[in-house]
């Protein structure tokens, strides 16, 4: 490697640096002001950045109606939720000035698809669209949950970028698209030519985060803002409106992913599915800068660029494992200073279970109501292969597997309170462990399985005594690294056999009869299912089951009873993890 | 009245019977929607031009779109296998879809007609993977024609980048098997993600290795970032691309950047261009016309891929029939003993030998050099 070279990925590494910089701000912006950890935020960018070029091929881009619905939307769900409260006339009043500028926003942009216009306009106009939705998704989708938990907010943002994946590859389809330029001029520096573009995008970015930073630091918006952001109650009882905050920076977290859209759309392929891991690396960056602060945020997004292009060139198979590996060890350092200031937070607007009748005779009832179901579930169970024809087993066994994965998930997040996403990355290594020892040295998967169980527990302890030590979101976010770098590592080395993955895995076999009928296979995933069920209950009301439960409810109650709050958790995350295995 | 009417039920149902027995049900994966569409809508269309009588027997065709999902493809597998109890199987659209439902159409001894890039369904040719044949180019046959025309151009050192995906992953296993007889050396070799959004790094790695020539081994839009960036970063050399990007986006996405790349695909992607000593040639108008008649618009090579199937089901059919009646295990072994067997059947993109190792059957004639000129695909002669 000589200078030129370590220059051009210099270059390379700053251009999209920035562009997680920006994103990364997003994230800090999201987080701090409404506590939601935005996964979607690289959705914006897709959407951004197709309705530009579809702009560009002439086209209305299917966003526009997306808007409308949204509005309308969001009309209807102002008048359900508050027609008991407030005056209809007032009600409607309030609810059609909420989304009058969205409506403005949607009526100037069916007018400008309807000419031919300049390039800029149509930049401006994309932009224009998808920041009016971000506001209008924030009132749809998290005002109602404002004060839910910070995991809470994160599982409903999981699901909304699936949703929001689901929806561009509806309207933009799944062929990749490309912008015409907006700066198509090079310079040579040292040798190395630099684009425009880039230095449109990094001027852009410098712009963005001065303005936010500015506009956090000296107007009274940007002062409510991070009133907001310090303490929701107390802003409120000033009288600063939480909900006027989150729409806030919605628009500018939506403004953001958009601009950067169509900035970068001239610089490579955008696909509907482009953005995620744009995201995901913002919030890399983002949780380098402690998801607090913009510029060590947008430094630390700047840096994963580097470390990222420079990766390529040295080891492009390895890149995802080497910038995502870096999560962890970070997050573990932060969740070590910051020890345990957010646990109260976490659970502070948690809903009490409502009062239950404790009475002898109730109790009576419920455990005999109990049984009753049970007797019935395993008798409806068993009945099931004599009523039902092969192919609705078959689609039974897949409800079966994925009860079985409810099972591990319902003891880890449910009970324990934990999130983890690299479950699925737990049952790769034991299926891979299961397939390596049968298909290359032919031992029996009878005596592989236990194997892999045993390799699986062992893994599970390492990986959680790392992870668990991280509380509130940062376990989630963690576990989700993970899962990425299991994935790319998986497909990089020679033993799983790569890409290709492994084939010729002989069946399991009792007495020398494979088992592959659809009916042989529902006995066995259901059998073990009521097994898993059975143990886990038994689990969760002997003692340590107990003191599972107890941790969910606050780390500092069930520590000051005497019960190891690490235990716990790692026995928990083991079990769950455990659970997975046999599927496999 | 009451017995007349039980006649008449008696009666259609003698009927139905009858028309079963002379009835072959062929099902059909093909992912109309998600990511996979590019290919499958292609595929799910030529559905419609079909054979719908093959000798004595009415063919049932019934199609089931998988959303581009290989859970959701091995479900409509079962389907096919257990509630419908069809006598051939055509699909699914995506390679690992493909891979996914191996398993249940070995274990249901049923013949699959794949349309898949992939040649990890037929190779290595085992116990399972002998009821599958694949109606595409095999990646050898690609990399030979590569490799010829770098031959040709006196390449002595090559580079090579794929995605990090099976697909690119197989790529380059075959590429490297097609360099090392020609004596080429391969000097770097780089993987990137289908998502990534700037390859800088891969290709300044492949500039400093300075190679003679270039291969990028991905598919559709992803086939253009890579050449892109080595074209703007100014590497002089050749670029080769696989089929995978014998796409109309690949012209669009590229532009001016991608002039003078050379890439081996189906004749049938120059079609006005080849000379009727292209065996495929006339087969492969045939199939262009039909589909044209019936949609306004010009089919892909990808849509080829199930038409040929049709062909292949054509021929071997009437030949099974002989043997057993449509719906029993005898007939399903029957056809996939005479699908085996084919022999110089010409396709819309090739001619079809199969042996018992090799599924495909293509050699090097469904393969032909093209470049690009003036944003338009070129034949090479």
């Amino acid at each position: 490697m000589n200078l030129v070279i370590a220059l051009f990925l210099a270059q390379d590494g700053i251009a999209n640096g920035v562009v997680y910089a920006l994103l990364a701000v997003a994230i800090v912006l999201l987080f701090s002001v409404t506590r939601i950890t935005f996964v979607p935020q690289g959705e914006f960018v897709s959407f951004g950045a197709l309705t530009f070029v579809t702009m560009q091929d002439g086209q209305r881009p299917g966003t526009l109606p997306l808007l409308g619905l949204l509005i309308i939307l969001h009309l209807i769900a102002d008048l359900v939720g508050g027609w008991r409260s407030q005056r209809v006339g007032s009600l409607i009043k309030s609810s059609l000035r909420s989304v009058a500028g969205a409506a403005i926003v949607l009526a100037l942009a069916y007018a400008a698809t309807s000419f031919q216009t300049p390039l800029l306009v149509k930049a401006v106009v994309a932009i224009a669209v998808i920041s009016a939705a971000g506001p209008l998704l924030y009132r749809l989708v998290y005002q109602p949950l404002a004060d839910a938990s910070v995991l809470v907010l994160l599982i409903v943002s999981v699901a909304l970028h699936f949703v929001m994946t689901g929806v561009a590859l509806y309207i933009f389809g799944p062929s990749g698209q490309r912008s015409a330029p907006l700066i198509d001029i090079t310079w040579p520096v040292m040798g190395v030519p630099v684009h425009g573009q880039t230095l449109l995008i990094i001027g852009v970015t410098v712009l963005v985060i001065g303005l936010l930073y500015f506009a956090s630091q000296h107007t009274l918006y940007g002062k409510a803002m991070q009133a907001v952001a310090l303490n929701r109650t107390g802003a409120r009882l000033m009288g600063i409106s939480t909900a006027l905050a989150g729409r806030t920076s919605f628009l500018l977290a939506a403004f953001i992913g958009a601009l950067s859209g169509v900035l970068i759309s001239p610089t490579t392929t955008i696909l509907y599915d482009t953005g995620f891991l744009l995201g995901l690396k913002g919030f890399v960056g983002a949780i380098l800068g402690g998801l607090a602060s913009y510029p060590l945020s947008a430094l630390g997004a700047v840096l994963i660029g580097l470390l990222e292009s420079y990766s390529s060139f040295f080891a492009s198979t390895y890149k995802e494992v080497i910038v995502f590996s870096l999560v962890i060890p970070i997050l573990l350092i932060q969740t070590l200073r910051q020890h345990r200031i957010k646990e109260d937070d976490d659970h502070g607007g948690e809903a009490l279970p409502a009062q239950l009748d404790l009475s002898p005779e109730a109790l009576q009832r419920r455990r005999q109501i109990k049984t009753g179901l049970s007797i019935a579930f395993v008798l409806a169970v068993a009945a099931a292969p004599l009523a039902f024809s092969e192919y609705t087993i078959a689609l039974l066994n897949y409800v079966g597997l994925a009860a079985i994965v409810a099972l591990g998930l319902v003891l880890l997040t449910g009970v324990a309170g934990l999130t983890s996403f690299a479950q699925a990355a737990y049952v790769g290594i034991g299926a891979y462990i299961t397939g390596y020892f049968s298909s290359v040295y032919g031992i029996s998967p009878w005596l592989t399985l236990p194997l892999a169980l045993a390799v699986a527990f062992v893994l599970a302890l390492l990986g959680s005594l790392i992870t668990v030590r991280l509380s509130g979101h940062y376990l989630p976010l963690a576990t989700l690294s993970l899962a990425i770098v299991a994935y790319y590592l998986f497909a990089g080395l020679e033993a799983t056999g790569g890409q290709a993955g492994m084939s010729g895995i002989p069946a399991l076999s009792i007495a020398g009869i494979p088992i592959q009928s659809p009916k042989e296979f529902y006995v066995g995933i259901w059998g073990a299912l009521l097994l898993l069920q059975l143990g886990m209950s038994n689990l969760l009301d002997s003692r340590p089951g107990r003191a599972i439960r107890a941790v969910k409810s606050g780390t500092i109650m069930a520590e000051s009873l005497g019960v190891n709050t690490w235990t716990m958790k790692i026995a928990a995350f083991v079990i769950a993890c455990l659970r997975r295995r046999w599927p496999v | 009245m009451r017995k007349m009417k039980l006649l008449v039920a008696a009666a259609a149902l003698a009927i139905s019977a009858s028309a079963a027995s002379a009835q072959v049900k062929v099902g059909v994966i093909a992912s109309s929607t998600g990511p996979i569409s590019v290919v499958g809508l292609q595929q799910k269309n030529t559905v419609a031009l079909l054979p719908k009588k093959i000798g004595k027997y009415t063919v049932d065709y019934i199609y089931i779109d998988d959303n581009s999902d290989p859970t959701q493809a091995t479900k409509n597998v079962q389907k096919f296998l257990i509630e419908d109890k069809v006598d051939a199987i055509i699909g699914p659209s995506g390679s690992p879809n493909a891979v996914a439902v191996l398993p249940f159409i070995a274990d249901a001894k049923t013949v699959m007609l794949a349309p898949v890039g992939t040649t990890a369904v037929v190779l290595p040719m085992d116990d399972k993977k002998k009821w599958v044949f694949k109606t595409t180019q095999n990646d050898n046959l690609v990399m030979d024609a590569l490799v010829a025309n770098m031959k040709t151009k006196g390449v002595k050192t090559v580079a090579f980048i794929g995605t990090n995906d099976p697909l690119g992953a197989n790529f380059g296993k075959a590429f490297k098997a097609a360099i090392e007889p020609a004596g080429i050396k391969l000097v770097a070799e780089e993987t990137f993600n289908r998502a990534d959004t700037s390859v800088a790094g891969q290709s300044l790695k492949i500039m400093s290795a300075s190679p003679d020539a270039v291969l990028v081994g991905a598919a559709g839009a992803t086939t253009v970032l890579p050449e892109v960036t080595l074209v703007d970063q100014g590497y002089k050399g050749t670029i080769y691309q696989t089929h995978g990007a014998a796409t109309p986006e690949f012209l669009k996405l590229g532009g001016k950047k991608v002039e003078g790349t050379i890439l081996a695909a189906s004749p049938m992607l120059v079609q006005s261009q080849i000379g009727d000593d292209v065996p495929s040639k006339a087969s492969g108008q045939a199939y262009i016309d039909a589909y044209t008649k019936m949609y306004g618009v010009a089919p892909g090579t990808f849509g080829a891929n199930v038409w040929d199937a049709g062909l292949l089901l054509e021929r071997t059919i009437p030949i099974a029939g002989e043997k057993a009646a449509p719906g029993t295990p005898e007939f399903r072994a029957a056809l996939r003993d005479a699908l085996e067997n084919v022999k110089n059947l010409t396709g819309a993109q090739g001619v079809y030998n199969m042996t018992p190792a090799d599924h495909s059957g293509f050699d090097k004639r469904s393969i032909v050099t093209i470049t690009v000129k003036d944003g338009n695909w070129l034949l090479l002669k």
